[in-house]
């Protein structure tokens, strides 16, 4: 024990506090058997046990938040036995890093808010430590009216990202729930669980490349929902066309370069991102991982980011368009294509910053595709008909999911719900269908 | 309430599906939960509140304990400690809680009669500049010097490396010490 914690030690003794009112105790305990889920309780728990032993190991639970930002660790097996690098010490190396620095250069054609056929370039420097369990990401983003700053935090102990405007002094802060923490997990978010994913996928095998005087080797997977694990760029959900290429330094037998191209089907929007200038195991000041907010900085929005009642985020971001868009629905619910379609009736609406509530509101668009790509995964058989839906066909199916096993919720043009059968949901969906 | 370690063990297992068991297991509990909630939160009330969502949570997440009983332990002071720092996560509601932290030193003689002032005010001394740190260094420190947890239960406690927590523990009770002297030396 050093001084300090002897000092305290002494300090905190004897120090006295109020002891537990048997009242509020049994009070408490009455609410706790009304509210009894029997039925929830009896069901096995083997996948949350898989989440524990998850949890358990610190690495997998630091990557799994990584996943709302950037997937780093593309792990090696990707490529198969005749690549030439042993992917078995690639993965040990992987998963004793402590740190990891690295750049991204991103060119996204499309950005909501921006003019038609505009390129945004964004370049970003990302930290992560996994001993201290924080991503910091600096990000300038070229926008017609000039360069934009972020700086990012992501604190994983606290479950809370953070993006503050230096130019503006305002922050936004987001709550990442224990639900959504381990529904990240579920989705296989860190870098060997990740590649497991992928290699369910169909992929190509890339060869052998010198990048920047290193041979590397590499490997390409197209496929949509290969985002579903990855993040930002390349988040679920945020393009209908995703192709990663990950390429790794043969000799040190890490990653050291990763290509990523997506795209939507409207022909909107598209992005290329290049991660590279990574820098592993290098010191990080723990101080650069914990944010300091100027007591002059505005909070000008804090949302939660919750996890089990995706369906429902998804109807909230719908009724924004009722809102503010004359009750016409994106085409589909992408990323991208959910930002754009509202960004042009938001900028008409509000020529200045809209107020606190707005803004939280329009937070979860963000989060929008990779909702309905967490339905698709946890089998809710989701549909989404906004392409011929409008809040002009008020019966029109507009858009549906699984609650139960004979149980669909389906929301109608005039963002109405009715729970009903299979069978129901078959004659509510001709006319649209038709 | 005092179980063996093979009846907590299946009274966990029978609280999953019978409402009794849990009932049993909330009982055997409720003062730990508690306890740790008013020494993290120095308030009665706020305590309670979360100590109600505490319960409420590991009702809904028991079956998904598969644990020992020491590990219980560790599994609901983790549910604990990610509830008090959800309470305190809300900036307004942290500031809310300093205020009462003021306004409560001024009354607290009601519950505390017969107790030493000394300590009352080191009490005062002590929910100012604990609160003051973060989440995180708070946790270390209740769960240190009020739980009397090693820095392996901690770890254990926390899901994270020993080594992790000592850093943190290093750095919050550096914190907490200048803070503590610097008050002290206010008051003279």
């Amino acid at each position: 024990m050093n001084d300090n914690e002897k000092y305290i030690e002494e300090f905190v003794n004897e120090i006295p506090f109020e002891a537990p009112d048997p009242k509020h105790r049994d009070v408490l305990k009455k609410q706790l058997l009304n509210a009894f889920p029997k039925h929830r309780l009896q069901q096995t728990a083997q996948t949350v046990q898989i989440w524990r032993t998850i949890m358990r190991n610190p690495m997998t639970k630091f990557a799994a938040a990584a996943v709302i930002i950037f997937a780093v660790f593309l792990a090696p097996n990707l490529f198969d036995k005749t690549s030439g690098i042993a992917w078995a010490e690639v993965v040990e190396r992987l998963e004793d890093i402590k740190t990891v620095v690295y750049k991204i250069n991103a060119d996204v054609r499309g950005m909501p808010g921006t003019p038609q056929g505009y390129t945004t370039h964004i370049t970003q420097d990302v930290m992560v430590s996994y001993e201290q369990e924080a991503v910091r990401i600096d990000s300038v983003m070229q926008t017609p009216r000039g360069d934009a700053k972020t700086q990012t935090y992501i604190l994983f102990e606290d479950r809370i990202l953070l993006t503050l405007i230096p130019a503006q002094k305002k922050y936004i802060e987001v709550s990442i729930s224990d639900e959504h923490m381990k529904k990240m997990e579920k989705e296989k978010g860190d870098p060997v669980t990740l590649l497991s994913a992928m290699l369910e996928h169909d992929y190509t095998e890339l060869g052998r490349k010198e990048i920047d005087g290193v041979a590397a080797w590499g490997i390409e997977v197209s496929d949509p929902k290969l985002g579903a694990k990855m993040g930002s760029f390349i988040s679920g959900g945020t393009f209908d066309e995703i192709t990663v290429q990950l390429w790794v330094d043969e000799k040190r037998e890490l990653p050291i370069r990763i290509n990523a191209t997506g795209s939507s089907k409207d022909g909107q929007s598209s992005m290329e991102v290049v991660y590279d200038s990574f820098q592993w195991d290098i010191d990080i000041e723990p101080a650069l991982l914990e944010p300091e907010i100027p007591d002059d900085y505005e909070l000008i929005a804090q949302a939660t980011w919750e996890s089990g009642n995706e369906g429902e985020e998804i109807i909230e971001v719908l009724r924004l368009f009722v809102e503010f868009a004359d009750g016409k629905y994106p085409s589909s619910l992408k990323t991208m294509t959910v930002a754009n379609a509202i960004a042009p009736a938001l900028k008409k609406k509000f020529p200045q910053q809209p107020g606190k509530e707005v803004i939280e509101r329009l937070i979860k668009i963000d989060m929008v595709g990779r909702m309905y790509t967490i339905l698709e995964k946890d089998g809710k058989e989701p549909a989404y008909y906004g392409d011929k839906v409008t809040a002009d066909h008020p019966d029109a199916v507009l858009f549906r999911w699984k609650v139960d096993d004979d149980t669909y919720r389906v929301v109608f043009g005039d963002l109405r719900t009715e729970d009903v059968s299979a069978d129901r949901l078959a004659e509510l969906e001709m006319p649209t269908l038709e | 309430m005092a179980f063996s370690k093979d009846e907590n063990s299946g009274l966990i297992q029978r609280a999953c599906s019978d409402p009794d068991a849990f009932a049993q297991l909330y009982l055997a509990h409720y003062d730990d939960v508690f306890h740790y909630c008013v020494r993290r939160l120095f308030d009665r009330h706020c305590a309670e509140d979360v100590t109600s969502t505490v319960f409420f949570k590991v009702m809904h997440n028991l079956s998904s304990f598969d644990g020992n009983t020491t590990d219980f332990r560790h599994w609901l002071l983790r549910i604990a400690t990610n509830a008090v720092n959800d309470h305190l996560r809300d900036a307004k509601r942290r500031a809310d809680t300093m205020q009462k932290v003021v306004r409560n030193t001024k009354t607290e003689s009601v519950y505390a009669i017969g107790i030493d002032d000394g300590l009352l005010e080191k009490k005062a001394l002590l929910k100012q500049a604990l609160l003051s740190l973060k989440p995180k260094y708070q946790t270390v420190i209740t769960l240190r010097f009020f739980e009397n947890m090693k820095l392996t239960e901690i770890a254990a406690c926390l899901g994270k490396d020993p080594s992790t927590v000592r850093t943190r523990l290093s750095r919050a009770t550096e914190k907490l010490r200048r803070k503590l002297s610097a008050a002290m030396n206010n008051r003279g």
